[in-house]
């Protein structure tokens, strides 16, 4: 394995031009994303600006009169009745969301503006605002009864928008966020036997973007994730360089003369892992330190961080080298060209899905948990869950799950290498 | 001590060689020749190993190597057709790296490295980059990588081509130092009728898959033992004279060249008169005629019709 790791070490080294756009790039992108976007990871609303148009079909002060009559028809204690009617009065479903909707962290990134069905519609269509929520007629005496009396099925709120968008997508989780809590305050008010708990939903909805400091968690900020996240996905190109260099070989018939010195196919995949593995490493190292040294990327960090940090990289490049060898096999058994374009196209989807190009909680869940099964998604979670948390456990199964990949990598790479005569 | 029995290749469903059987003694030099696609390389990859072939059998001292093709590779040296040597790395390194692979280790290493250096002429400029190199000290450096293991045979295929005369000189050079001084067999395959006349003692000629013709020189040259050739120097082209001449009947074959047309007649025929009295009456003047027994180009003519370089 020696002479061909140390020969295609040399080979990398030697390609001066190469190695520098391999060295360079990433750190030119690393600080273009960061000053570009410098809170897109810490703040991800900050930038969002999201007009909407809140039509009101429903009649509230009818809907509570209605709710306050029906209760005389209640087989109920004059002092529950009088409670119930106080409870609705201050439970207005209208006027609770609404007052959600004009919070300050909601205005942040959400302009709320009250119209009627026509206006707000010739709006939508016009671009002036990009979502309307509508309050359905018979929306407050529905709700209340869902929420006070435990009757009927409620009654929700609608969203309308021309285009789906991350803004869209954001206030339908912030409406979906209100309506599940104040169910879930209702409910447990029931099952209390106290008066409904809806009353304090308001206050019980999460913070929306923000930076938010949970104890024990470090906060990831834009710089390190733009460092993570190319740092990974750089290196899975060099598992491409290293196949097409293998493709050379092909062409050139140089590995027709390793063949013929008696050399097994699978010494020469070793010297590829061998090779791929040193240079991955080499480019993620420099891409961490020069980073580190000129964004000073991880201030005040402990010995033991750096080992765990490294520890991370190892298993990644190795399952990078592993890669490697897949590719390398696909580059002897396809056309060079071929060889090249399905590389690019496997690198870019498991790029994109793990998280390397975008951050992962932009991209729809079903993506999100498929990109957590590829080897770049899961080095980019063990490196983020490493300088949030620090912690050998958390990142255990991760790095353990690389290196299963790695070594299914390496099997595959052997079942794909061609038998002797069809090269 | 190695022969090829009725070996054919055929590449979906296109036989690319069919039935070749050549053998090669001890210490012998046998030229492969043949025009572009006619089997040559993919023959030699089927005796070198690297590709099994659809039917037949290669032996080493009479045992088939198509199963073990570990026998034949260890006593094998093969100089390909394109420079199989890494472009980044120096000629130094290069046989570093192969010398390594044919697990030659230390001082011993470092001596067949610097013999075949020395064999080649490039000992001065070992450490250099081969992509710093010409063409031709790359094809020199392509021939010692195949020579560090000390094979009993060694292979070449077209290792001259495309190269300046200096390093096409040594190449030859080296070549005879192999086969005369060391001993050992070669195979070699050239475009270059008078390279493979130089340093053959036998050839075969390949068309279209085929062995037409082997032997030795001379064997080859009685195949046109009866013939002459006749090279016509003409003041002017003139398609109507080759075509004239073709209708007479000891002409075999007629074919125009730079300056005029080469003709190849039955020995002792009275055609010289025949040949004016037709320059006459296509109006092309005769400015020389050369009459000369056919050479190995004429009989690869003879029996392929067209050129060694077509």
């Amino acid at each position: 394995m020696l002479p061909f790791f140390k020969k295609d070490f040399l080979v990398y080294w030697r390609d001066r031009k190469e190695m520098a756009i391999a060295l360079l790039t990433p750190i030119v992108i690393i600080m273009v994303l960061g000053f570009a976007m410098p809170n897109w990871v810490e703040n991800p609303t900050g930038d969002l600006d999201l007009k909407v148009a809140v039509v009101t079909e429903d009649d509230a002060e009818d809907g509570l009169e209605r709710f306050r009559n029906s209760l005389d028809a209640l087989p109920l204690a004059p002092e529950e009745t009088s409670s119930l009617a106080v409870s609705a009065e201050r439970l207005l479903p209208s006027a609770m969301l609404m007052q959600l909707l004009e919070s300050e962290e909601v205005r942040a990134f959400v302009s709320a503006i009250e119209l009627d069905e026509e206006a707000a519609m010739r709006q939508l269509e016009d671009g002036d605002v990009s979502a309307i929520v509508t309050f359905p007629e018979g929306y407050t005496l529905s709700t209340l009864n869902k929420w006070l009396l435990n009757e009927g099925e409620g009654m929700a709120v609608a969203l309308t928008a021309e285009q789906s968008s991350t803004e869209v997508d954001m206030l339908r989780n912030l409406l979906e966020g209100f309506m599940q809590t104040v169910n879930l305050q209702a409910a447990i008010g029931f099952a209390s036997g106290g008066e409904a708990a809806a009353s304090n939903s308001v206050g019980l909805i999460g913070p929306v973007g923000g930076r938010e400091t949970i104890e024990g968690f470090e906060m990831v900020t834009s710089f390190q994730y733009y460092t993570l996240a190319i740092g990974v996905v750089f290196s899975l190109f060099v598992a491409m360089t290293t196949a097409l260099k293998a493709a050379t070989e092909r062409k050139e018939r140089v590995f027709h003369r390793i063949v013929l010195t008696g050399s097994h196919p699978i010494r020469y995949l070793s010297g590829k892992i061998g090779s791929t593995f040193c240079m991955a490493l080499l480019q993620m190292t420099f891409i961490f330190i020069v980073c580190h040294f000129i964004l000073d990327l991880f201030p005040a960090r402990t010995v033991q961080f750096w080992l765990g940090l490294a520890m991370v990289a190892l298993v990644f490049c190795f399952s990078v080298a592993s890669l490697s060898a897949v590719f390398t096999s696909l580059a002897f058994r396809l056309e060079e060209a071929t060889a090249g374009g399905v590389m690019t196209i496997i690198l870019m989807m498991i790029g994109t899905v793990g998280g390397s190009f975008v951050p992962r909680f932009v991209l729809p869940q079903w993506i999100q948990l498929v990109g957590e099964w590829t080897p770049n998604g899961r080095a980019l979670s063990a490196f983020l869950q490493w300088v949030q948390q620090g912690s050998p456990e958390v990142v255990a199964a991760p790095l353990l799950q690389l290196l299963a990949f790695s070594l299914a990598a390496i099997g595959a790479s052997i079942l794909l290498f061609p038998r002797r005569g069809r090269i | 001590m190695l022969e090829t029995v009725e070996l054919r290749k055929e590449f979906k469903g296109k036989t690319a060689v069919d039935d070749v059987s050549l053998y090669l003694n001890k210490g012998e030099s046998v030229g492969l020749l043949g025009p572009n696609g006619a089997g040559k390389s993919t023959t030699i990859s089927m005796i070198s190993s690297l590709v099994k072939p659809t039917k037949g059998d290669v032996r080493l001292h009479g045992r088939s190597v198509i199963k073990q093709p570990q026998d034949i590779r260890k006593v094998l040296g093969v100089v390909p057709q394109e420079i199989a040597l890494y472009e980044e790395l120096s000629a130094y390194e290069n046989l570093t790296f192969f010398g390594r692979l044919y697990k030659l280790k230390g001082a011993a290493l470092e001596s067949k490295i610097q013999e075949t250096l020395e064999m080649v002429g490039l000992r001065e400029r070992q450490k250099e980059l081969i992509k710093t190199f010409s063409g031709g000290m790359k094809r020199r450096i392509n021939i010692a990588a195949a020579l560090l293991h000390d094979p009993e045979i060694v292979i070449m295929d077209e290792p001259t081509v495309g190269i300046d005369p200096q390093s096409r000189t040594h190449i030859l050079d080296t070549v005879r130092l192999l086969n005369r001084e060391k001993g050992t067999t070669v195979l070699y395959t050239s475009h270059y009728m008078e390279e493979v006349e130089q340093l053959c003692n036998r050839m075969y000629i390949m068309d279209h898959g085929r062995i037409i013709a082997s032997g030795t020189h001379e064997e080859l040259q009685r195949i046109l033992s009866g013939e002459d050739t006749l090279l016509i120097q003409l003041n002017a082209p003139s398609q109507g004279l080759i075509q004239e001449l073709q209708q007479l009947e000891p002409v075999r074959r007629a074919e125009e060249t730079d300056n005029g047309l080469k003709l190849i007649v039955t020995k002792q025929s009275n055609i010289l008169t025949a040949v004016v009295q037709a320059a006459e009456r296509q109006r092309v003047q005769i400015i020389n005629i050369h009459v000369h027994t056919p050479s190995l180009e004429d009989v690869f003519l003879h029996l392929t019709g067209r050129t060694l370089r077509d």
